[in-house]
């Protein structure tokens, strides 16, 4: 039956090859009948028994690909899973030769799917969408800063397909990198394809990942006993060979049939995918199969069967039902809210010169309720709980009218410097509260104590040029800060190094600091020129058997690098 | 009089802010008042507090169908009073259109669709004019067309003729497009009002007070939300502390609009809408909205939408609605976004990627990272959202290669995903994909202990401790996890094969006899065993192969490496083995031969061309073997160039493209180990050594290392000292020096760098600078037997038995199957006159020779493909 209708086909075409006129017409008619492709791909499952068939096939739809009709040309696309899974099943059952046609069909397919109409390569680019940018869907006002943080590393990032390169010959290691390429280009255009393609697309797809995976095949002749090598009887079926990108595009079309009318089948076979993901450990495969299946159970997101396309309307629950005491009290991530932090910090002398100023100036806050807030530091300041409050509304109220109902980003930044304000007046007291607001100290801290931990290493480094700067004229006012660095605040290395040197004895004078530094890497590197040259080799094994960082291992050939390390280690 | 008039008009005022804010109780209230205080006003009274009644049981009762019968008696009140308001009364007070719409949502309610529909035929809801409309009267009418629509859908007569049937799908359809229109406007104008009455309310607060006692509450109460309003900006802080619900009928016909057009196959509509909706400027409550519909519009995209038929958002005026829109009509749409240097998506990509960001931000910023169990079911459902956007957002990535950005998405979800396990196992997952080696570990080790019974993640980190963190021990321990958690019989897994590698590689990188005899003899269990489970897969063989391979018996690992080929004939590895398996068999020119023809199927396998071009060293073959490593120079530069060239090895996201546009780059890159050396599985370890000596060496000098991932420029360093090789045998030891000078250049401590150059020395017969070299070798590496066993040899040559006699014996322990070594010490213990020793010696390294192949075994990279 599908092997007389095929022989129709193929005789009709070839009778009206050359005729415009006629192959218009047929265009037509053929896409309107669904018969012919039923019955090819019933030949293709067939391919032992027709293989001249197959053969003609092939030559038919390399015909069809170069025809100028357009409803021709697209027709063997849709032929592309079964035409790979015929290839890929004789490559891997030994039998090339026999896929001679398929193969060919496949490398035209791809040459010609990979370049332009005009001769260039085709290339599919996107730009990357950072949130930090307002779009058509949102404004980057409203959506929490951290996020658009993390994408602006992405900015004006592109996203290449492509290009690809001309073949001549498809090998083992260009194989499933073209039979990617050619999913990719059947992907693109699956919504286009007759539905009816899509079972077979599912059924081919289950055949490639399981082959050779079924408990039924026959028992190898037990080796050992003849060990001439040759005799691997012919039972057996080998496994596909396939390959974690070819799969992911296959995973793409199986995703695009289960919602177009074909669930059922389409999930049992992406669980087949997914279990040969699993057992050859395609990690980036596994993200996928295991996203999909996630998505198909106890989520959201739909069922093939919750109406078109697994959309389905999904009211919001009725959170009003649970009590506004429990809910005011749930934290969500909403509830943070980061600050942003200027991008560097200017040393500011009279910074310095305040002591007492408060740890409590982190660089995070964390943003609770406002009048959860309120009425925490409602406690130290000892307010009733009204007043602050209704105090705050109404500065916000006037300033609202004033500006109009315009939400501006610089207003929503004038909020939060007046909120900043009216916590730093509660905490530091009536004095402070005149004051703009600090810069986070951490930072700051950590910058000086950078600076200082270069210092103590060039003091442990010279000691002369220590004494010198232990002079009291640097002793003065300006050590004084560091004193007052809480010593928890350090990361371990550095409080083992205050402790050594004794705290607080030096100065931060960058010139003198900066002088001292070079000065010594410059003598240092000096010495370390001199030791260079001995190749240690000594030293090396001792470094190695013991398994030694770093530091230790060149602490004695150079010390100019010391520093080096020293610093590095903090950051 | 006046006053009472005055009276009356407040309190009207009053009436209308309470119905706008949805404040049903106090409508009754003060309508009560209002009856006492004009009861000419009855007309309105009745429609207030039907209204009011109303809506006051549909907060409690959602209009949906199991309540239906529940509704038909809880609203005969409100059914009552609105009926009176539809008499000419009504119509005289110009109230009898909204009683109608009423009485149509009314009816909805009780599931009365025919009737609810015969109101709005009545209301004349079709042939209204687009005016400015209150904040209540824009409710209703919003919520009328979504009722009209809604009605419509479920109507149970169905039309007769084919035309009806379309008249009324596309009613319908209209239907709801106004519904999501004029309800989007509903809510950005309830905003504004909220917004405005918040600051009014705050400064009017005082006066209020003293207005009216009963009101204080309210006041109060609005002016709190007010005041949390204007603090948190555009933003609420907590979407549920902002207790506006716009209500089941609206949102369900907002979410319905498009997925009926899906229906009725207009996909490119459906989108469309989809489209508008999100293009409308956000309101507070519709939040949670966006967030479906953003995700619901990327589920099309995928789902679908393929690229030929897509066309990208807002190029040109869609046209459907550019024929009806008239310039009044502008009334009933909502706001849209209009910034400035906006980003319209181009393509499907885009737009997909776009949508799924956005709602990844609004997922996140729901999901309550409280634990305590009264928010259980908030922090599913909040969960449930977001893991449905990865999910999605691991869908449209992983294909682009973009591993590294949902690896970051992961880590961000771990905030709120405490016990999740399908985060963790994808966070874990992703993490491996992106090559961040042991971070994945350590987040796999804690997906193992949330999935109790699952074999893949010890699978995986097992996999990780083999191959990319030289942790054999650990690796182990993890294989026999899974082999434990393994259920028989169902689907074959490679727990078992990775317990055989496991010991395999044990033994390979143990030093001491008994020890390595007892791990290669496990080894060999377990790779038998797992051909045995699984008899038809390639790579158990293959570990079989090698394994006796490792163990001196050519035969046994000649069957099976065939068997192996047989399973897959076109594997690099076992090909690989069975080149080297062959020259152990004193097959050379066959081995050379099997090494052309899988080098016709893998052109660029750095491997294999490494073996051929060591055979043409082997076989005198000096002038062949140059050509073979200078194609592996350029092979070298096609893959590896565009790697190093990127400046840093943090922006590995390019390098992912690459990966992806290259996949053989990537297994060659993976597979790619330090072929001379002894210990190949040891890499890491031994790399470690010589990164560790790179750095002291550009803390040293003028050396600056090399930019990019230093696994390239090892691979570059090996293909010079082949090289090196190569020019020495055709005796050009100049050549040979400029080709270590080159790779001195990448890395000047390379223990196989100083191994080579002292190679050269020995040619030029400079003894003492060719031990200085050896030693310098062994110090860097002491397990690199050939540099011990030359610096034996030189020591030999010096006229220092002794000292030749303890390298070669060192030597021989490490690597006790290597003839050289062993004909060494011969040699050695005849000059110092022991000849039964020097005899033995002879015999082991001729009893070795026919077995010894032409790399050592170990060459062969591991391999899990």
């Amino acid at each position: 039956m599908a092997e007389s209708i095929v022989q129709d086909w193929l005789a009709d075409y070839r009778r009206i090859q050359g005729q415009p006129a006629e192959v218009t017409t047929f265009a037509v008619e053929h896409e309107t009948d669904p018969e012919i492709a039923e019955a090819i791909y019933t030949i293709f499952s067939e391919r032992q028994r027709h293989e001249t068939l197959v053969h003609e096939i092939c030559q038919q739809f390399l015909s069809f690909y170069r025809a100028s009709e357009d409803s021709l040309r697209k027709f063997p696309l849709q032929f592309i899973p079964v035409l790979i899974y015929t290839y890929l099943h004789a490559v891997a059952a030994g039998d090339k030769k026999g896929a001679r046609s398929v193969e060919t069909l496949l490398i035209c397919i791809y040459n010609a799917e990979i370049s332009t109409e005009d001769g260039g390569q085709h290339v599919v680019t996107f730009r990357m969408p950072i949130l930090a940018q307002a779009s058509v869907y949102h404004e980057e006002k409203n959506l929490p800063m951290t996020d658009l943080r993390r994408w602006e590393e992405n900015c004006n990032r592109e996203i290449k397909w492509g290009p690809h390169t001309q073949i001549e010959a498809i090998t083992a290691q260009n194989r499933l990198r073209i039979m990617t390429a050619l999913m990719f280009c059947y992907n693109q255009q699956v919504s286009l394809t007759q539905k009816s393609a899509l079972i077979h697309l599912c059924r081919v797809a289950s055949q490639l990942v399981n082959q050779g995976f079924s408990k039924q095949h026959a028992h190898r002749i037990s080796y050992g006993s003849d060990s001439s090598g040759a005799l691997v009887p012919k039972s057996i079926t080998p496994r596909i060979p396939l390959s974690s990108s070819f799969l992911v595009e296959l995973v793409h079309a199986i995703y695009f049939a289960m919602f177009n009318g074909f669930g059922t089948v389409a999930i049992q076979t992406l669980d087949d995918i997914h279990h040969r993901a699993c057992f050859e450990m395609y990690t980036e495969l596994i993200l996928v199969t295991s996203a999909v299946r996630n998505s198909l159970h106890a989520n959201p997101s739909g069922q093939p069967s919750d109406g078109p396309m697994g959309l389905s309307v999904a009211l919001t629950p009725a959170t009003n039902t649970v009590t506004t005491a429990i809910s005011k009290s749930m934290i969500t991530n909403a509830s943070f809210r980061t600050k942003k932090l200027p991008d560097d910090i200017p040393i500011q002398v009279q910074d310095l010169t305040m002591p007492q100023a408060p740890p409590m100036l982190a660089s995070v806050t964390e943003e609770v309720d406002p009048k959860d807030q309120q009425q925490t530091q409602n406690t130290s300041s000892r307010n009733s709980i009204i007043r602050p409050s209704m105090e705050g509304i109404k500065a916000q109220a006037h300033k609202a009218l004033i500006a109009g109902f315009k939400k501006s980003k610089d207003k929503e930044k004038d909020k939060d410097k007046e909120k900043e304000k009216e916590k730093d007046g509660k905490i530091i007291g009536a004095g402070a509260a005149g004051e703009p607001p600090k810069p986070p100290l951490r930072k700051f801290e950590k910058h000086t104590q950078r600076n200082s931990l270069l210092q103590l290493q060039a003091e442990g480094n010279n000691i002369a040029l220590t004494d010198f700067e232990k002079s009291p004229s640097s002793m003065g006012v300006k050590g004084k800060p560091y004193d007052s660095i809480d010593t928890t605040e350090m990361l371990p290395m550095q409080t083992l190094l205050a402790n050594e040197n004794g705290s607080g004895s030096f100065s931060i004078d960058s010139e003198i600091n900066g002088g001292g530094g070079s000065s010594n890497m410059l003598n240092n590197s000096s010495v370390a020129s001199n030791t260079n040259s001995i190749t240690s080799s000594d030293l090396i094994t001792k470094s190695f058997d013991s398994s030694i960082e770093m530091p230790q291992l060149v602490g004695p050939a150079g010390v100019g690098s010391s520093t080096k390390v020293g610093d590095v280690g903090i950051d | 009089m006046a006053g009472r008039m005055r009276n009356t008009t407040k309190v009207e005022a009053l009436i209308e802010s309470c119905r706008s804010e949805g404040k049903w109780q106090r409508v009754i209230e003060l309508t009560e008042e209002l009856k006492t205080g004009s009861p000419n006003n009855e007309c309105l009274a009745n429609f207030l507090i039907g209204e009011a009644k109303l809506e006051n049981y549909l907060e409690e009762n959602a209009p949906i169908e199991s309540n239906f019968a529940k509704a038909k008696s809880g609203l005969q009140d409100a059914r009552r009073c609105l009926h009176l308001v539809t008499g000419e009364s009504g119509q005289k007070a110009g109230i009898a259109l909204d009683a109608y719409l009423l009485l149509a949502k009314l009816c909805y309610a009780c599931g009365e669709y025919e009737k609810s529909l015969e109101n709005f035929v009545k209301a004349e809801l079709n042939t209204l004019a687009e005016k400015e409309l209150t904040l209540r009267s824009l409710k209703i009418l919003a919520e009328s067309y979504a009722i009209k629509g809604l009605c419509l859908e479920n109507q149970t007569s169905k039309p007769t003729s084919k035309f009806k049937k379309a008249e009324k799908e596309a009613e319908m359809i209209t239907c709801f497009e106004r519904a999501t229109d004029l309800g989007l406007l509903y809510l950005q104008e309830q905003d504004i009002a909220s917004y405005s009455s918040a600051t009014n309310s705050a400064a009017n607060a005082g006066s209020m007070l003293a207005i009216n006692s009963t009101s204080n509450m309210g006041g109060l109460q609005s002016s709190l939300g007010g005041s949390s309003l204007t603090i948190s900006t555009t933003i609420p802080a907590n979407p549920l502390e902002l207790k506006r619900h716009m209500g089941a009928i609206l949102e369900t016909a907002l979410q319905r609009a498009p997925i009926v057009l899906i229906k009725a196959g207009k996909l490119q509509e459906a989108i469309e809408r989809y489209r508008t909706m999100l293009n409308a400027i956000e309101t507070k409550t519709t939040q949670s909205l966006r967030l479906t519909l953003a995700r619901q519009l990327a589920e099309v995209l995928l789902r679908g939408v393929s690229g030929t038929i897509y066309t990208a958002p807002f190029t040109k005026k869609p046209t459907g609605q550019a024929l009806r829109s008239t310039t009044t009509k502008r009334l009933w749409k909502p706001r849209k976004y209009a910034a400035r240097n906006q980003f319209t998506p181009r393509n499907h990509h885009e737009e997909t990627l776009l949508l799924l960001l956005i709602s990844e931000a609004l997922a996140v910023r729901d999901t309550v990272l409280s634990q305590s169990p009264e928010f259980r079911v908030a922090r599913q459902h909040a969960m449930g959202n977001a893991s449905a956007v990865y999910d999605l957002l691991t869908l449209a990535t992983v294909r682009w290669g973009l591993v590294n950005m949902l690896q970051e998405s992961f880590e961000k979800a771990l905030k709120f995903s405490f016990g999740e396990q399908h985060v963790w196992r994808q966070y874990g997952i992703s993490l491996m994909a992106a090559g961040k080696h042991a971070h994945a570990l350590r987040v796999l080790q804690e997906s193992i202990k949330l999935t109790p019974s699952d074999p893949l993640p010890c699978l995986m980190a097992a996999r990780l401790c083999y191959e990319s963190l030289a942790l054999i021990k650990e690796g182990l321990d993890f294989a026999h996890q899974a082999l434990k958690r393994e259920t028989k019989g169902i689907r074959p897994t490679r727990s078992q094969l990775f317990v055989g590698i496991g010991y395999q590689q044990l033994a390979i990188l143990t030093t001491l006899k008994s020890e390595r005899d007892s791990y290669n003899k496990l080894a060999l269990e377990s790779l038998e065993k797992a051909v045995q489970n699984d008899d038809n897969d390639h790579l158990c063989e293959y570990y079989l192969s090698l394994q006796y391979a490792l163990l001196g018996n050519i035969a046994e690992a000649l069957t099976h490496v065939r068997f192996a080929l047989a399973l897959r004939t076109e594997h690099a590895p076992s090909l690989h083995l069975f080149a080297l398996l062959l020259t152990a068999s004193r097959r050379p020119r066959e081995a050379l031969a099997v090494v052309e023809d899988a080098l016709d199927e893998f052109p660029d396998n750095l491997n294999l061309l490494h073996v051929k071009a060591h055979l043409q060293l082997h076989l005198q073959d000096a002038e062949l073997s140059l050509v073979s490593v200078q194609k592996m120079l350029a092979i070298w530069r096609e893959l590896y160039e565009g790697q190093v060239s990127v400046e840093e090895e943090k922006h590995s996201d390019t390098r992912s493209i690459v990966v992806h546009m290259n996949p053989t780059a990537v297994s060659s890159q993976m597979s790619d180990k330090d072929s001379n050396s002894v210990y190949a599985a040891s890499l890491a370890a031994v790399s470690r050594v010589e990164q560790a000596l790179s750095e002291a060496a550009s803390s040293l000098s003028s050396f600056t290392p090399r930019p990019g991932p230093q696994r390239p420029w090892m691979i570059q360093i090996k293909i010079w000292l082949l090289l090196a090789d190569a020019y020495l045998n055709i005796e050009q030891p100049h050549e040979a020096l400029n080709c270590i000078q080159e790779a001195s250049q990448i890395y000047p401590l390379s223990h196989q760098i100083m191994f080579m150059r002292g190679q050269i020395y020995l040619y030029l017969e400079q003894w003492n600078d060719a031990k200085q070299c050896f030693l310098n070798a062994v110090s860097a590496n002491p397990n690199h037997t050939e540099a011990l066993r030359a610096l034996g040899e030189t020591h030999h040559v010096l006229g220092e038995p002794r000292l030749a006699e303890k390298m070669l014996k060192d030597a021989a322990r490490l690597d006790p199957n290597c003839p050289k070594i062993w004909f060494s010490l011969g040699k050695v213990m005849e000059t110092l006159g022991d000849y039964t020793a020097s005899a033995d010696c002879m015999a082991t390294a001729l009893q070795l020779e026919p077995t010894c192949p032409v790399l050592p075994f170990t060459s062969i990279p591991l391999t899990f493909d």
